[in-house]
């Protein structure tokens, strides 16, 4: 951190950015956690269904999108819970600076860590399985713009369901059925690229979802923060 | 942007209820620069639920709260500006060393530091556990972890909920004589302890909550 | 004006207003679905295609739209307490969700009803029922966030945020709702939307409809004057009308 720098918005979001990202990487045994819930997720479904490939090829970016959307679910209560107990949600609330900027760094940390990592796996995944190279393509486009979505949207249900018991499931609740466009969009682009239609529409589409939810959900995540502090 | 207005925190006919019971009604007060409030009071008295009402971080259920003659609501910018804070948890990070979460909590607080991370903690009796995980010190040194923040910086209001916890009698002394530096800097502060505070007495007020009547 | 809003919004003067007022509108409101029964149910002729499996219009369409438009009373309710500090509001948004969501349970189970002779099956994805499937999610996202939360002030607030959330949401929800029915079934054609419907039974239909409305604001009143009442128990004022209530 540079001197000149301190006291500014933009430090105590890098502050922010900063301590989120070293409790990750100091706990990095979690991190996997949700990547291998992913991949049984993923493979639980061929069990399901049997092992009809064409099948399951087609169904592949449906699946992919559902164990996505369900792992980075579980991942949520870290944006807020342990700040919580431990006191520095209050620390947070009380920084003179904009509490929208600081939980939308929140946001990014865990997209950062809770997505990121899942994006990768999916695409080695589905290329794994054998899913072409445009749907793979146009999956892999859609959850990178999708994706923010879900963070943004889910750090808003950590706020809202911050130290309450049970929180995890009426997290899981609350959000879910926000993420459905998210979803449609998504998988909707994967299936039309399978079938070699073009996905500008969906793209489109994701990317304005993407735009709303970053300038909307930072200002209701505060809200929301503030009216559970109190 | 700093606010106006002399330092002085003034609470009129405040309400807190707390579930359906109220808490407290009818509490006024006005504190100023250069003194120190000791709030006391049986356990359950509504002393870490009026800290967190003078802090901006619940709403009062009635009444006004005014902070340099500006009113204050739920995450008052002008308030938060001025405030440093000890809560009831006292915001330390276990996974992160004394000295990361220090300069955590001064980044976040943003205002000129006075000290620096290491001289403030140096200055709580921390000098040697600078790189040590939060997770490892006793709740004691937690506690002196989370005062050095009062010591880095140069804000005019502090609140603090049961400041002593944990605290050997060095570091009883330790806040006493914080306490007693910033009244004399001019600044104010709200302290909840049962303990007697060993302080200037001519600067020290004392509130104490009446006993709880059960309904 | 707003003033005067500010008054009325005043948990005294609600509590007083709402008191005649709720009687006043059950009354309205058991008129009307008397009135609109018999329109809809013996008065209109039954339908061509459908014969008198349709009736269940007169049940389905009021709840489907209150379903709706309960939801955006309370994120407009919840916006007054969040931004302009109006105690009511939360208040309002508190007492109206559970009302919505019997609505949206109303509207799928007689959509379902509806569709059972018709499609063969109690349930199809058709869009509407899929959006009002996800409505009736929102609002028991909403009622299980309120149950959560102890403390009734800070449970009312948090739900503001929700409610507000929620209702940005529910179009861009029904829009790609629209999208994937389309998509994947192609146009169906729906029995929901009527292109035309005949006078003598749209008069019924409308007259159900203020029924519904009349009904949903009465009880909305007596759920939130109740609600007052806990929020402001210890106000001399609630205190006073206990005191005259016991006298009486």
């Amino acid at each position: 951190m540079s001197a000149a720098a301190h006291g500014t918005a933009l430090d105590a979001a890098r502050a922010v950015l900063g301590r989120d990202l070293s409790r990750a990487w100091r706990r990095r045994a979690e991190i996997l956690q949700p990547l291998v819930f992913f991949a049984i997720t993923v493979y639980l479904f061929p069990l399901a269904i049997g092992p009809a490939e064409q099948t399951l090829r087609t169904l592949l970016p449906a699946i992919v999108w559902v164990a996505v959307l369900l792992s980075m679910t579980l991942t949520l209560p870290d944006v807020f819970a342990a700040d919580h107990a431990d006191g520095s949600l209050d620390l947070l609330a009380l920084s003179p600076q904009p509490l929208a900027l600081l939980v939308l760094t929140k946001a990014l940390a865990h997209w950062l860590v809770g997505a990121a990592p899942l994006l990768v796996l999916a695409a080695a995944m589905c290329a794994v399985f054998g899913v072409d190279a445009y749907t793979l393509r146009a999956l892999m486009l859609g959850l990178v713009l999708g994706s923010p979505v879900l963070s943004l949207i889910g750090a808003l249900g950590s706020a809202l369901t911050v130290g309450l018991r049970g929180g995890t499931l009426l997290l899981a609740l609350i959000t879910l059925p926000m993420y459905i466009p998210v979803l449609i969009f998504g998988t909707s682009a994967a299936r039309n690229a399978s079938l070699g239609l073009p996905v500008e529409a969906e793209m489109y589409l994701l990317s304005g979802l993407s735009v709303l939810a970053l300038t909307l959900t930072p200002w209701a995540t505060a809200a929301a923060l503030r009216a559970r502090l109190g | 942007m700093t606010a106006h207005g002399p330092l002085a925190l003034v609470a009129r006919d405040l309400l807190c209820i707390r579930g359906d019971e109220p808490v407290f009604e009818g509490l006024s007060f006005t504190a100023r620069g250069g003194e120190i409030w000791q709030i006391a009071g049986a356990n359950g008295a509504g002393k870490t639920s009026l800290l967190r009402i003078l802090a901006g971080l619940a709403p009062a259920a009635g009444g006004e709260l005014f902070w340099r003659e500006r009113a204050i609501a739920v995450g008052a910018e002008h308030l938060r500006r001025d405030l440093s804070y000890l809560g009831h948890q006292p915001g330390i990070t276990g996974f992160l060393s004394a000295r990361e979460n220090l300069v955590y909590a001064l980044r976040l607080a943003g205002a000129a530091p006075r000290l620096d991370a290491d001289a403030a903690l140096a200055a709580v009796g921390l000098g040697d556990f600078l790189a040590a995980p939060a997770r490892r010190l006793s709740a004691g040194q937690r506690q002196r972890l989370a005062l050095a923040r009062f010591v880095a910086t140069a804000t005019p209001l502090w609140i603090m909920d049961e400041p002593l916890t944990a605290l050997d009698a060095e570091g009883r002394a330790l806040v006493e004589r914080l306490l007693d530096a910033h009244a004399r800097g001019g600044g104010l502060a709200l302290v909840s302890t049962h303990h007697a505070l060993a302080v200037d007495p001519a600067r020290l007020r004392r509130y104490e909550f009446p006993a709880r009547i059960a309904a | 004006m707003f003033e005067g809003l500010h008054k009325f919004a005043s948990p005294p003067h609600f509590h007083a207003i709402s008191r005649w007022l709720s009687p006043t509108l059950y009354g309205v409101s058991l008129l009307l679905f008397a009135l609109g029964l018999v329109g809809g149910l013996v008065l209109a002729p039954a339908d061509y295609q459908q014969g008198d499996s349709f009736r269940i219009i007169y049940i389905h369409v009021p709840s489907a739209w209150l379903s709706m438009f309960v939801y955006m009373v309370m994120a407009g309710a919840g916006a007054c307490g969040l931004i302009w500090k109006m105690k009511m509001g939360d208040i309002v948004a508190r007492a109206a969700a559970p009302l919505g969501a019997s609505f949206t349970f109303l509207a799928l189970v007689t959509g379902s009803l509806w569709g059972k002779p018709m499609w063969g099956a109690w349930w199809v994805w058709d869009a509407r029922l899929t959006s009002e499937l996800i409505l009736l999610f929102l609002y028991l996202g909403y009622i299980a966030l309120q149950a959560a939360i102890e403390d009734r002030r800070v449970a009312a607030r948090t739900g503001a945020v929700l409610a507000i959330v929620g209702v940005v949401n529910i179009p861009i929800i029904h829009y790609s709702v629209e999208w994937w029915s389309t998509l994947h079934q192609g146009p169906t054609v729906t029995k929901f939307d009527q292109p035309s419907i005949a006078t003598s039974m749209l008069i019924p239909l409308l007259t159900m409809t203020l029924a519904f409305k009349a009904f949903f604001i009465a009880a909305l009143l007596v759920r939130t004057r109740c609600e007052i009442l806990e929020f402001e128990q210890h106000t001399s004022w609630v205190r006073e009308l206990v005191r005259a209530e016991a006298a009486r």
